[in-house]
């Protein structure tokens, strides 16, 4: 389970700006709009970069899904759920 | 003037061009004649439910498949499309009631107690209640004249309560054919759509497809990086939030790649790849309106070899202005499309007079709406203040309602502020207020909370130096979260709502003041 979290948590600290130094100091169960600030839209390019590297098809999870997602847990979840493929 | 419309009604479409859909859970891809095809048969499935010329047929869905064919199909049979947006609207028997619908077809669960009224349709089943239905046989038959309204938009007024308007086949005509004049869209195009179909403007560029054979991509929000990497446009139609967004994701991994000592030739071209990755490498251009656009980020992109321009309309104009090929002046909206003329009144705000205008009055309003935006001869008063250069370029200065008149009686217009206190990298999104007040203050959306404070002092310390007296900023709110739509502090264009924002954090704005005092 660590290696889709590391994916998520990597992914996540790339898109934040200078005052995160690293994915080390991120939290798990933080909110992603309102801790972290990120956007609808950047929630989405977020979401995308996750997927190309995991080569998982952003379009096989329903809008459901995504309108769940508020922290990095729940990614991480949702992409555990994607028709059972590896990451 | 050819009729678009008509064409996109009577034409078959080229068979070599294609249509596709990108949504969750799935997508689609189909060529331009078998869309029209089937269109054309959702128009007889439309016949068949009773629909004729005149009547009204709602959509609340997200942008799909069925979408494109229902508003297609009630062109040809000359039924009204009446696009609301998803999400803002539900599907009720009291919504089809007031505006006076025929049917109404939505992806959403009806509203609670309205699930028998059979006037309400699960649009998931459209494709599969059309059975073995031919084709509509009376396309050839179906012109339009320019007056006609062929479907009605709702505008999403910064209170909130959306007025209704219906537009004219000439308008639509003036404004895709004034865009292809200027963008001459063609078989090597591919046009990439992901704002919301119920914004009429996002269709325009499915019927160019139609009427002048190109692709075109559709997709929702959720899935427009998605769909952008892979499909490789030659078009975005976006506006200034999206393209911000990318911008922002490509220099803060740019900015990690290179660090601090990286020269800055190295950081423009990692920049320029990482640019062509995300959107893809065969861009000739994006489209930005709808919003002001920051002149920084214009700029990023040109820098990146990525041709942005920047234009400017409303829902009660069509497209007025924009800038082109050629023809591209940097600050500016542009010079208006052919067939629109603009002009200032004594107050500097730009009044919009069109050869074919969209209407001359709201559907659905209250008494007065009318009357404040539609001029007696047709033309609309826009609301924007506005300049105009010596060769017809028009400079939008910021929005009426964006002047801020201080406590001192003295007027600020906050745009350009708000503009200079997004450049700071610690803030995402901002609002400048101060009506009746003593100075101006900002509410600030970060996504470092409280570890912003000092960044985001500095910044504004430095704009305070040079700004005006009644320019500077006393003192700032930090929003908890994000503006956005589902909070509905955004527009589904992605523009703050200026006075949701001020309700919302009133509590906090009159704090901050109090500490001032």
């Amino acid at each position: 389970m660590n290696e889709p979290r590391d994916l998520v948590l990597r992914h996540l600290s790339k898109c934040l700006r200078a005052a995160v130094a690293g994915s080390d100091g991120l939290d798990f169960d933080g909110d992603l709009k309102r801790d972290y600030g990120l956007t609808s839209l950047s929630l989405m390019l977020l979401i995308t970069s996750i997927c190309d590297e995991a080569a998982i098809d952003l379009s096989d999870f329903t809008e459901d899904d995504i309108a769940r997602l508020r922290t990095p847990r729940d990614i991480v979840a949702m992409l555990m759920s994607a028709g059972g493929r590896p990451l | 003037m050819e009729s678009v419309i008509n064409r996109v009604v009577s034409a078959r479409p080229s068979p070599h061009h294609s249509i596709v859909f990108y949504r969750a859970g799935g997508q689609c891809r189909l060529s331009l004649d078998e869309l029209s095809q089937l269109a054309w048969r959702v128009a007889a499935y439309l016949r068949r439910l009773g629909v004729g010329a005149g009547d009204r047929v709602g959509i609340i869905a997200k942008n799909r498949l069925e979408w494109v064919l229902l508003d297609l199909a009630a062109l040809r049979i000359k039924a009204v499309s009446a696009g609301l947006e998803a999400g803002k609207f539900a599907a009720s028997s009291e919504l089809i009631d007031r505006f006076g619908l025929r049917l109404l077809f939505t992806d959403a669960p009806p509203a609670h107690g309205d699930g028998n009224d059979d006037r309400i349709k699960d649009i998931d089943c459209l494709l599969a209640g059309l059975g073995d239905l031919p084709a509509d046989p009376d396309g050839a038959a179906v012109s339009y004249r320019p007056d006609e309204t062929t479907t009605i938009k709702f505008t999403s007024g910064s209170t909130g309560v959306p007025k209704a308007l219906a537009a004219t086949v000439g308008s639509i005509d003036l404004s895709i054919t004034g865009t292809q004049a200027l963008f001459a869209h063609g078989p090597l195009d591919k046009l990439f759509v992901f704002l919301p179909l119920s914004l009429l403007q996002q269709r325009y560029w499915i019927y160019s497809a139609l009427a002048f054979n190109h692709d075109v991509v559709v997709t929702n929000y959720e899935l427009a990086f998605w769909a952008l990497r892979r499909e490789q446009p030659t078009v975005v139609m976006g506006v200034p939030a999206f393209f911000e967004a990318l911008r922002k994701e490509i220099d803060a991994r740019v900015a990690r790649s290179c660090g601090n000592a990286s020269e800055a030739a190295a950081v423009a071209a990692m920049r320029r790849v990482a640019a062509f990755e995300a959107i893809g490498n065969r861009i000739r251009y994006l489209w930005t309106g709808s919003a002001p656009a920051n002149q920084d980020m214009l700029r990023w992109f040109n820098d990146c070899g990525m041709p942005i321009f920047e234009g400017y309309g409303m829902n009660e104009t069509c497209i007025v202005t924009k800038n082109a090929p050629g023809a591209n002046r940097p600050g500016s909206v542009g010079r208006p499309l052919s067939g629109r003329h603009i002009s200032l009144d004594a107050n500097g705000i730009v009044i919009v007079r069109s050869d074919y205008p969209v209407n001359t009055k709201y559907l659905y309003a209250a008494p007065g709406d009318s009357e404040r935006i539609f001029m007696p001869d047709g033309s609309v008063r826009t609301g924007d203040l506005g300049r105009i250069d010596e060769d017809g370029y028009l400079y939008i200065l910021g929005r009426a309602d964006d002047i801020v008149v201080l406590q001192n009686g003295h007027n600020v217009l906050v745009r350009p502020i708000e503009e200079r206190l997004a450049a700071c990298s610690s803030i995402e999104q901002c609002l400048v207020v101060g009506f009746g007040r003593p100075c101006l203050v900002a509410v600030l959306c970060t996504g470092h909370g409280e570890a912003a404070q000092p960044t985001i002092t500095e910044h504004i310390a430095a704009m305070n130096k040079t700004a005006g007296d009644d320019e500077r900023i006393g003192g700032f709110v930090l929003a908890p979260q994000p503006f956005s739509m589902e909070n509905g502090l955004l527009t589904s264009q992605y523009k703050p709502r200026r006075r949701a924002i001020e309700a919302l954090y009133g509590k906090e704005i009159s704090e901050t003041y109090e500490a001032m005092a």
